[in-house]
């Protein structure tokens, strides 16, 4: 079995291509499929320069003839390779945080999604906003960040749901001690009835804006709804004893997650387990799950999609199941609250979002859409 | 990066999309239409006006010496068909540079035929879709090249629908183009002949209501197809064609409309005309077109039709 990867870096995550394959191998070794399989990798910059994917997607599946095409890629560039994909008749795994989701969620008939689910999350995520008691909320993000899909799912359900957005900040600064949210804060504190904020940002300026805000004296304490990379355990490490805001959000996984199959994942990377390795691990489930029942039609990507479909697979972060309708992985999701001046987070981990995911997927996205066409978290 | 310009020809609005996106990212060599489009090439006429893009009108008799020249004329080093009725020879096809391409309004090969849309509504399917394949010696059978798929609504009329997917069409000519221009062959792969379907050009029974043997879906889905391109699905009532525009379910009174043979007129009111339908379902008349002209369908009371009434199979 020939696998192909197509691996984006980042400057932001640099550990994104190592964690990646290091997931991948150690899933490989612990099911003794490391002999049986061959790995061709091909590096794609940040993954958004269209003419690069193509040209090195083109050499794996026609040049190299792999079996199967991973590709650590956007939706807005997977476009640009499904005729390839389509004219071979390979399976093709979209891997990606899915801060990006197509337009119509139709599912292609070789083609694949496994990802951290990160625009679902958080369009949970403004839903639960939207719940509070007087549904109005300041939306803060990056210019980087709020170039994905994510951050519109955010808004909108929150809107859908009855919210108001009371205040837009989107700041561009280098992620460093000049960075600064003031106007943020002067809104803040002329609109002393505002106190949600709806947040999207990565880690490194999460970190950041939470030790700003915190600073921040507000009459009444804030509530921050905010998108899965702000309640990483980077994005928190300024936390101390706690913050004097409340943060609320949706998670796809935690490093600490107490299952046996989280600890195996954990146990046997040979790097610290993170998103980009855990994608890795479960990449290569998906490799085994076709090893195992698909040996013989490796490049039979329709059928081995529609195998799937009735395939659960037993992952770090619980049932992964492969939605037949959409061509996505779903996954149980966390529910976090950080309460005020704690430092002591709650997650209760949800596996039936087959309602909510369903709601979601069903909206097709209208009109001009722009943004990034690289990966998201790789800049 | 190679610039891929392309000469399109077409012949109905479901072009129109693909050609605007097309002139601004300034890619459009040349529009080439069927002369018999008058009010097409109007209106193509009034988009392109400040363009400088050149239009031809072309006719069966002409149009391969036509383009002929034009490809070489405008440097077209791709061709396009969006709803273009003429067969291109070889000696057209063959060239442009970077190929010869179609836009087929309807997935391949389950549909092809001239009008893929109508036959997807009227056959109810959950997703209508679209084809980009070469050009070859006959209609809808070259290698594909990209493909895609919307939801089909059971409120999507043909005009909808034609909208839809024209979008859907851009869309995919802007990743069509992209690939020209990374300089590789594009890649495309035969047609599965096994899967193969020819849907003719509808006839007047394909497009006429028989309230005998189609159930409440089935009328909705006709009325759909047939807006509004035929100003609707045809019917008879009283010796006179009604053609039915909009149509929808409803919801009926526990054992109402029991006993009533499909195609009776159950009740009329403002909301519209209530129609019994096979298997004790109830169907709403909104919209009609008769004679009199486009008209909400609670009309026909005043023109002498009453409860009791029953619509007639041609």
């Amino acid at each position: 079995m020939t696998i192909g990867i197509l691996l984006p870096h980042s400057n932001a995550h640099p550990g994104i291509f190592k964690d990646f394959m290091d997931g991948f191998n150690s899933l490989l070794a612990k099911k003794e499929l490391t002999g049986s399989v061959t790995i061709k990798k091909e590096s794609i910059g940040f993954g958004g320069m269209e003419k690069e994917v193509y040209a090195k997607a083109e050499k794996l599946l026609v040049s190299d003839d792999v079996d199967i095409l991973i590709a650590y890629m956007d939706e807005k560039v997977t476009g640009m390779i499904y005729s390839l994909v389509q004219s071979t008749g390979k399976l093709l795994i979209v891997v990606n945080p899915g801060a990006n989701h197509p337009l119509n969620w139709i599912a292609q008939s070789t083609v694949i999604h496994l990802n951290l689910q990160h625009a679902f999350l958080c369009s949970l995520t403004g839903r639960l906003a939207a719940a509070t008691e007087n549904q109005s909320a300041a939306y803060a993000s990056s210019f980087y960040d709020c170039g994905y899909l994510h951050s519109a799912d955010m808004v909108k359900k929150f809107m859908t749901c009855g919210g108001h957005i009371l205040h837009n900040f989107i700041n561009n600064q280098a992620y460093d001690e000049n960075f600064e949210i003031n106007q943020l804060t002067d809104f803040l504190t002329f609109r002393t009835d505002c106190k949600n904020i709806l947040c999207v940002y990565d880690e490194k300026p999460a970190s950041l804006f939470f030790e700003r805000l915190n600073n921040h004296k507000a009459d009444l304490p804030l509530s921050l709804y905010v998108s899965p990379m702000m309640i990483t355990e980077n994005a928190l490490e300024k936390m101390g004893a706690g913050f004097n805001f409340s943060i609320n959000g949706y998670l796809p996984w935690q490093p600490g997650m107490d299952t046996a199959d989280n600890q195996n994942f954990k146990k046997a990377c040979t790097r610290p387990a993170t998103i980009f390795s855990l994608l890795g691990w479960e990449s290569a489930m998906v490799i085994d799950e076709i090893q195992t029942n698909y040996k013989n039609d490796l490049q039979e990507g329709e059928a081995i999609v529609e195998h799937l479909k009735s395939s659960p697979l037993a992952g770090p972060r619980g049932e992964m199941k492969l939605d037949s309708e959409t061509g996505y992985y779903k996954a149980p999701v966390g529910r976090f609250i950080l309460e005020q001046g704690s430092n002591n987070a709650a997650v209760e981990w949800i596996t039936d979002m087959e309602k909510e995911w369903r709601t979601f997927s069903a909206i097709e996205t209208e009109g001009s859409v722009t943004g990034w066409t690289n990966t998201y978290l790789c800049y | 990066m190679n610039e891929a310009k392309l000469i399109l020809l077409c012949g109905s609005r479901m072009a129109l999309p693909t050609m605007r996106d097309l002139v601004f990212y300034r890619q459009l060599a040349a529009v080439v239409i069927p002369g018999h489009c008058k009010d097409f090439t109007a209106e193509v006429q009034l988009l392109l006006k400040e363009s400088g893009i050149p239009i031809l009108t072309v006719t069966k008799k002409d149009f391969v010496v036509k383009l002929q020249g034009s490809i070489k004329k405008y440097g077209a080093t791709m061709g396009l068909m969006v709803t273009f009725t003429y067969k291109l020879p070889a000696a057209v096809y063959n060239l442009p540079p970077d190929g010869f391409f179609n836009m087929h309004p309807g997935p391949l090969p389950g549909y092809r035929g001239p009008d893929p849309v109508f036959w997807q509504i009227k056959n109810r399917e959950p997703y209508a879709g679209i084809a980009i394949h070469k050009v070859d010696d006959d209609f809808d059978t070259g290698n594909l090249v990209l493909s895609d798929k919307i939801r089909l609504a059971t409120t999507d009329t043909h005009g909808i629908l034609s909208t839809k997917l024209a979008e859907l069409a851009a869309r995919l000519t802007g990743v069509l183009v992209k690939m020209a221009g990374f300089g590789i062959a594009i890649p495309s792969r035969p047609q599965d002949e096994t899967k193969a379907g020819y849907y003719k050009r509808q006839g007047s029974a394909d497009i006429t209501i028989n309230w005998q043997t189609m159930d409440a879906e089935t009328i909705i889905a006709l009325a759909n197809a047939c807006n509004p391109w035929n100003k609707g699905a045809v019917t008879k009532l009283n010796d006179k064609i009604i053609r039915i525009l909009e149509v929808e379910k409803i919801n009926i009174d526990e054992g109402s409309t029991q006993g009533l043979a499909p195609g009776v007129i159950h009740r009329i009111s403002e909301k519209g005309v209530d129609i019994s339908a096979l298997h004790d379902s109830l169907l709403r008349l909104k919209y009609i077109c008769i004679e009199e002209g486009f008209l909400h369908a609670s009309i026909l009371s005043g023109l002498g039709i009453s409860v009791g009434n029953s619509f007639q199979v041609i």
